[in-house]
């Protein structure tokens, strides 16, 4: 290799290539989370537990509109087990299962998928977050010319990119398959239903993942989250249970139950009738202090998180 | 001392006494069918990384229980809490209470040894001076430098003032002063008749310290005895290269005319591997460049050339040239 | 007899070494705090709405008597019934009015709602779990266990030193945190706290031993730990049928139930919880805790220092 040749590779080359703009490393954060949680067993084993729950709906509408389809009065066949009488089954789909296309239909569905939600970012939300804290990665996101603001940002995202991939979007698809199944005047009847999911989908997202925020910057690690999310989803409905259902107190006090607050809230969107659970007496916490609940958690998650992600040289 | 002693009966006077010896490590067998005795003095303990040497270490500690064979310190089982008395060990990990201070450390480990408490105080202050801590003894150990807390450690070992004391990479991380008064603090506890084994890289303080040493390689004494006679062993052992040509079909050809240097023992072509070549041979270097000189002849091109297994020739070398 | 000797010594210099110092995660230890507010503060919103005040809760026709004179009326009848076969028909009537009294009182609200429930079910499997995990858990996190077992003394005594030197802490958190809530209920709260604090360092003692076990011999303990704390405690101790019999809830529900039948007061009908008599709960609670002692022990005493090679 000559002289020359060997000056010209080593010698210094200004970048010319396009720069994308800051905000944009964002989405790096974000993606590379994602994989992080793609890499964990838990996420595939309630991601497939999920699935199930999705096509038990799935399967239980079209069950509903095929049979409503038959001929009125009539026994159906179904498959190779037998006949069952038509208004039996309607009736059972309807009232019990409530699988018929209903808003009660869209809200039960979407608070069993947040279970889901809540169980995989209790176990998983650690390394979404935490590790970064723990170990000491937090300074490679710091030093970057987006710094925390971009680093917040990706992971918001990414947490609410698996809420949604758990609970909103599986009822987009649900509602479509009604829209396909019946006729798509559904849409056009059903508009508040549509905008219902999203909304539903986006207070669900609002709450978890500003208090996974909270929570996994406070303790950092996977025992104290647990134990932390128990007391909110376990103990909290509890109390109130003791409190309202058997002592007769005030049901102004459920506000204290924040899950509740949320699925409370998830049925105005959704405009569902109220349902009552065994054991529950009362079901008539307003709207708004629903509402100001959900907005309490949301604003002391932020201070929180302001305070532990934004302060001057986190330590790890 | 002496590797590999047969039936020796199990005498109370020997300080350690290990005989066929083997801990696995889930499926890698970290020791294998060790056998070991050590005499009053220091001993050093050389071998590359993963070659055992720690594993030994805390089988003689009784940190760890061998799959098989058996191990005497004194005559008594070092797993066993009568055997714990007699092994000051100082491991190579880094972990400690990170809120206490030096000196609250050694006195409670003290307190757990079940050393009298009246006799703590002057006890410890004798082992902060023996080993360089007594201005330092108030520092929390999380605030400590790797020196310190290395020094620490030996105080640890030396607290019960055992007859063995086994000493694992003793000189990580303590600066040269430091160094050198823990090798002069090795040689009075030998002069004091004390059984010292130590691990090390720095082979500088291993030389000022003992020709006594004992080679490990893949959990196997490589050899054990004075320096001289590991050098002549290891030096005479054979290496096998490995060469990787670029094209295979010429493989066997090449075989047979490596065959013919007086230099090489054997050759073998691996399984599985078609480019490979394995050549065995006791003077790599002669062996490197005859091959060199023929791939340029025949015209074939090397694409790997290495000793595959050089941990202990490069040890010894660094060890007598270095 | 020297491995007894050294056995004492080395149980005595655990508890010299770590009685004071136990170490907590610094995440549970405040969130165990935090759930002793929030069920308090419940208690105390409940006690100030008079919702299980006895003086509301006045049985008719006995207007004169207040809750305190029943008790003590209680507790004469029975005093008199326990000491003398022969029983006096005045001294059962009055043990009879009282009881009439506790059963309309808070007494059985309190009981069956938070220390039933809340306190057995859920806060004291976590306050226990916060300190006895952590007890030889974070020796092993830590990596720290190399320092125990260096030492000349048995491991059982290792293991015995360190279960006594937690144990304090348990027994500190959980009957105080019974009695904060107590306090916060008044009365009947206090009256509950009195009959049932025994059952209720039984079963912290009998947790601490479960808990330390795991701590002491399971890798990801405090996980484990959570897990069972959650499904058997939790879940299972609430479910109806035999198998809540598989939780310690269940043993000192058991206690608690004979205890407050003792009294005349049946706190919960069908929960299975009369099968057991008041003595066999007790020896069911002390064998499920000398059985983990003994297999942390055994387990204890294999444990090899790996990972360093």
């Amino acid at each position: 290799m000559s002289v020359t040749s060997l000056n010209s590779f080593l010698e210094y080359r200004p970048w010319r290539g396009l720069r994308n703009p800051v905000w944009m490393g964002a989405f790096a954060i974000t993606r590379e989370s994602l994989k992080l949680i793609f890499t964990r067993k838990v996420f595939w084993i309630v991601f497939s537990l999920a699935v199930l729950n999705f096509l038990l709906y799935f399967f239980g509408q079209y069950l509903f509109f095929w049979v409503a389809d038959q001929q009125p009065d009539g026994l159906v066949r179904v498959g190779g087990f037998g006949r069952a009488n038509q208004n039996d089954m309607m009736q059972f789909l309807r009232s019990v299962l409530k699988m018929d296309g209903s808003p009660e239909t869209f809200r039960n569905f979407i608070n069993l998928q947040s279970r889901g939600i809540i169980v995989l970012l209790v176990l998983a939300g650690a390394s979404l977050l935490g590790e970064d804290l723990n170990q000491g990665s937090l300074i490679f996101y710091q030093s970057k010319s987006g710094g925390m603001i971009n680093y917040i940002g990706g992971k918001f995202l990414a947490a609410s990119f698996l809420v949604h991939l758990f609970a909103t979007i599986p009822a987009l698809f649900l509602f479509l398959e009604i829209c396909f199944i019946d006729t798509w005047t559904y849409l056009l009847y059903h508009p508040r239903l549509l905008l219902g999911i999203i909304g539903y989908g986006f207070v669900i997202n609002l709450g978890l993942v500003s208090l996974l925020f909270a929570t996994v910057g406070f303790f950092r690690s996977t025992i104290g989250l647990i134990m932390c999310w128990a007391g909110v989803f376990f103990l909290l409905p509890s109390l109130c249970a003791i409190m309202i259902d058997r002592l007769r107190l005030n049901p102004a006090f459920r506000v204290l139950d924040f899950w509740y607050c949320v699925e409370r809230l998830g049925e105005k969107c959704l405009g569902a009738s109220p349902t009552l659970l065994p054991g529950q007496t009362d079901h008539s916490l307003n709207p708004w202090l629903a509402a100001a609940s959900l907005g309490f958690v949301f604003m002391v998650s932020s201070i929180l998180t302001i305070r532990i992600y934004f302060k001057k040289g986190v330590e790890s | 001392m002496m590797g590999g002693s047969s039936d020796s009966a199990i005498s109370d006077a020997v300080p350690l006494w290990c005989r066929k010896v083997s801990k696995w490590h889930g499926n890698f067998l970290g020791l294998n069918d060790l056998s070991l005795e050590l005499r009053p003095g220091i001993t050093a303990l050389l071998g590359s990384n993963g070659s055992g040497k720690s594993t030994l270490m805390n089988l003689i500690s009784g940190q760890l229980f061998p799959d098989s064979g058996s191990i005497h310190v004194f005559g008594i089982d070092p797993w066993t809490w009568q055997g714990k008395k007699l092994v000051g060990y100082s491991p190579d990990l880094d972990y400690f209470y990170p809120s206490w201070s030096i000196k609250d450390f050694l006195a409670r480990m003290a307190c757990l040894a079940g050393i009298e408490s009246k006799r703590v105080p002057s006890l410890l202050n004798k082992i902060l001076s023996v080993v360089g801590l007594s201005s330092v003894q108030t520092t929390l150990l999380r605030r400590c430098s790797l020196g310190m807390r290395q020094r620490a450690k030996i105080a640890h070992a030396i607290l019960m003032d055992p007859p063995l004391l086994v000493l694992d990479e003793p000189f990580r991380g303590i600066d040269p002063v430091g160094r050198r008064d823990l090798v002069q603090l090795l040689l009075e506890f030998q002069a004091l008749g004390k059984t010292i084994l130590v691990s090390s890289h720095e082979l500088e303080e291993i030389e000022k310290l003992t020709d006594q040493v004992v080679m490990l390689r893949s959990g196997r004494v490589v050899s054990a005895g004075p320096v001289s006679r590991a050098r002549d062993r290891l030096l005479n052992e054979p290496v096998e290269i490995a060469l990787e040509i670029q094209a295979n079909e010429r493989i066997r050809f090449l075989a047979q005319s490596v065959l013919s240097h007086s230099e090489v023992l054997g050759v073998r072509l691996p399984e599985g591997e078609k480019h490979v070549l394995m050549v065995l041979t006791r003077k790599p270097e002669l062996v490197f460049s005859h091959l060199v000189m023929m791939s340029i002849e025949n015209n074939f091109l090397i694409r790997r050339l290495e000793v595959v297994d050089e941990a202990p020739a490069e040890v010894m070398e660094s060890l007598f040239e270095g | 007899m020297e491995f007894l000797k050294s056995f004492i010594q080395g149980v005595k210099s655990q508890l010299e070494v770590h009685l004071f110092r136990a170490r907590v995660g610094h995440g549970l230890f405040w969130v165990s705090v935090g759930f002793l507010m929030l069920v308090a503060g419940v208690v105390v919103s409940v006690n100030l709405k008079n919702q299980w005040n006895y003086k509301t809760l006045k049985p008719r026709g006995q207007v004169g008597l207040n809750f305190k004179n029943s008790i003590e009326m209680i507790e004469a009848g029975s005093l008199v019934l326990g000491h003398n076969a022969g029983v006096s028909a005045v001294c059962s009537a009055v043990a009879s009015a009282g009881s009439g009294l506790l059963v309309q009182s808070g007494f059985p609200v309190f009981t069956k709602n938070v220390v039933f429930s809340v306190l057995l079910g859920f806060l004291l499997p976590l306050w226990c779990l916060t300190f006895a995990v952590e007890g030889l858990g974070a020796e092993r996190e830590g990596k720290t266990l190399f320092w125990l077992f260096s030492k000349p003394v048995p491991r059982s005594s290792i293991y015995i030193g360190k279960f006594l030197a937690i144990l304090p802490w348990v027994l500190i958190w959980s009957l105080g945190g019974f009695f904060v809530l107590a306090v916060c209920a008044g009365d009947c709260g206090l009256f509950a706290f009195k009959l049932f604090w025994q059952s209720i360092a039984l079963a912290s003692v009998t947790y601490a031993s479960v808990f330390f076990f795991m701590g002491a011999c399971l890798p990801r303990a405090s996980l484990i730990a959570l897990a069972y704390a959650f499904v058997v405690e939790t879940l299972l101790g609430s479910m109806p049928g035999s198998l809540k019999q598989l939780s310690v809830a269940f043993y000192a529900r058991c206690i608690m139930f004979q205890k407050s039948a003792d009294l005349g007061v049946v706190l919960e009908q069908g929960g299975g919880y009369g099968d057991f008599s008041e003595a066999m709960a007790i020896c069911f609670m002390m064998g499920i805790a000398s059985l983990f002692l003994v297999a942390g022990i055994f387990f204890f005493g294999k444990i090899e220092l790996r990972g360093q090679r």
